[in-house]
């Protein structure tokens, strides 16, 4: 893999690459430590408004210029991230393109220690619209009601769901689903859930 | 006497005031009553889940009323007595399902009410008859919470994504389905998926824990 160049040579990309060679290289590492925490997460801005100006007054950057810095970096992981490159074979790559050593370091060293939180996040990151999030219970012992004194014991288990479109919560009540179970409907779903667990014994 | 009624130490306003009334009615009256109450104990639902369940109860309560106003006329009795009637059965029957008495006790407490002979007879037979299916059907009618009618899944192999060129993780995808017909369809991690099975297990075992206390038991007789 390592033979192919990942990043291609298009003038946009060598553009941002002479920019990035103009920048100091104390300061080159943490933004590229911001950037790297940031891959895969849409809607989130890598820097606020004012520590884009204040970033581009220090590094002595146009606005322009200090957006083609940042969206070539989030490049270079991305595609790093999408090959699963090890920081190795992400130098090895580095060193074909115009980027000078100083700055292939940088990147390598911060890929490095970043690498198993970022590709953790994206293997695991989903895009169905509904996922579970957490799992509450509560178990009950009935003492009396208003047709038998007949006492039995019932869990009431509560699933709330993380949803795609949390901005727009017009329904909060849509996002959890609240099942009671008595002991015999609690087995059998129990029994189900072992079933799926075989299943993924067999998997793995 | 050491034992207390099982209608307790006052007698229910409502069998009270039926006492004096059923007296004065025909045998043929009252068994007809006592078939409807009967009738209405075995519709009747706290948790209407299904219209139909709802009309059929409708219908039966109006068929009842109705039952009992045109009886009523043709024994000439005023129709708020026969409504008296059927609420003080109703009340024994139902008070009696409550507490779980046996028979014995049963004929005994409605003897102790002095109303006429044919009616204890005629309520105990329901009782011994119908008791079982009253009890069970009070069971089941309570209160709850929805609860889980279907439920369906797939294990998945994610093998990549638009982020990453290998993923090979599994993925879990479930449908819920409850008793309000409400239903969800969602994915859920490995992880979430382990802290599902493990709270599902705990629950269990917590029920086991309990059913095992003395005094849960003792509380059961």
């Amino acid at each position: 893999m390592a033979s192919n160049n990942i990043f291609g040579s298009t003038k946009k990309f060598n553009d941002a690459l002479e920019i990035l060679n103009r920048v100091d290289n104390a300061r080159f590492q943490k933004i590229l430590v911001r950037i790297v925490n940031k891959i895969g997460r849409k809607g989130e801005t890598i820097f606020t408004k004012q520590e884009e100006e204040m970033l581009e007054n220090l590094l002595d950057l146009s606005g322009s210029e200090f957006k083609a810095m940042i969206q070539c970096c989030s490049f270079i992981f991305e595609q790093t991230a999408y090959y699963s490159l090890s920081s190795t074979n992400l130098f090895n790559q580095l060193e074909n393109t115009q980027l000078d050593s100083e700055k292939c370091k940088s990147i390598q060293n911060v890929w490095e220690e970043n690498y198993s939180d970022v590709l953790d996040f994206l293997r695991t990151k989903s895009i169905s619209p509904l996922e579970l999030d957490d799992v509450g219970w509560r178990l009950h012992y009935q003492m009396s009601s208003s047709t038998t004194n007949k006492r039995q014991a019932s869990a009431i288990f509560e699933f709330s769901f993380k949803s795609d479109n949390n901005n727009n919560n017009d329904d909060e009540n849509n996002d959890k689903m609240i099942l009671e179970f008595n002991k015999e409907q609690l087995t059998n779903f129990f029994y189900k859930l072992e079933t799926i667990q075989e299943k993924l014994d067999t998997l793995s | 006497m050491d034992r207390v009624s099982y209608l307790g130490y006052t007698i229910p306003l409502e069998v009270k005031n039926m006492v004096p009334i059923v007296q004065k009615l025909e045998q043929e009256f009252i068994r007809d009553i006592l078939s409807m109450v009967v009738l209405y104990m075995k519709t009747k639902k706290i948790n209407l889940l299904e219209k139909e369940q709802h009309t059929k109860l409708n219908q039966i309560t109006d068929s009842i009323h109705e039952k009992l106003t045109i009886k009523s006329e043709e024994n000439k009795v005023e129709p708020n007595n026969s409504s008296i009637v059927f609420t003080g059965l109703y009340y024994l029957l139902k008070i009696a399902v409550k507490r779980k008495i046996n028979a014995q006790t049963f004929t005994t407490d409605i003897t102790d009410l002095k109303l006429p002979p044919y009616l204890i007879t005629g309520l105990s037979n329901v009782f011994t008859n119908q008791i079982k299916d009253l009890s069970e059907k009070a069971m089941n009618d309570k209160i709850l919470f929805p609860q889980l009618t279907d439920f369906k899944w797939r294990v998945d192999v994610i093998i990549s994504s638009s982020f990453t060129s290998r993923v090979l993780q599994p993925v879990i995808l479930m449908e819920l389905k409850d008793s309000k017909d409400n239903c969800k369809l969602f994915e859920i991690s490995i992880d979430n998926f382990h802290k599902l099975r493990y709270s599902v297990a705990k629950v269990l075992k917590d029920i086991d824990d309990l059913e095992q206390i003395q005094i849960l038991q003792k509380l059961d007789k």
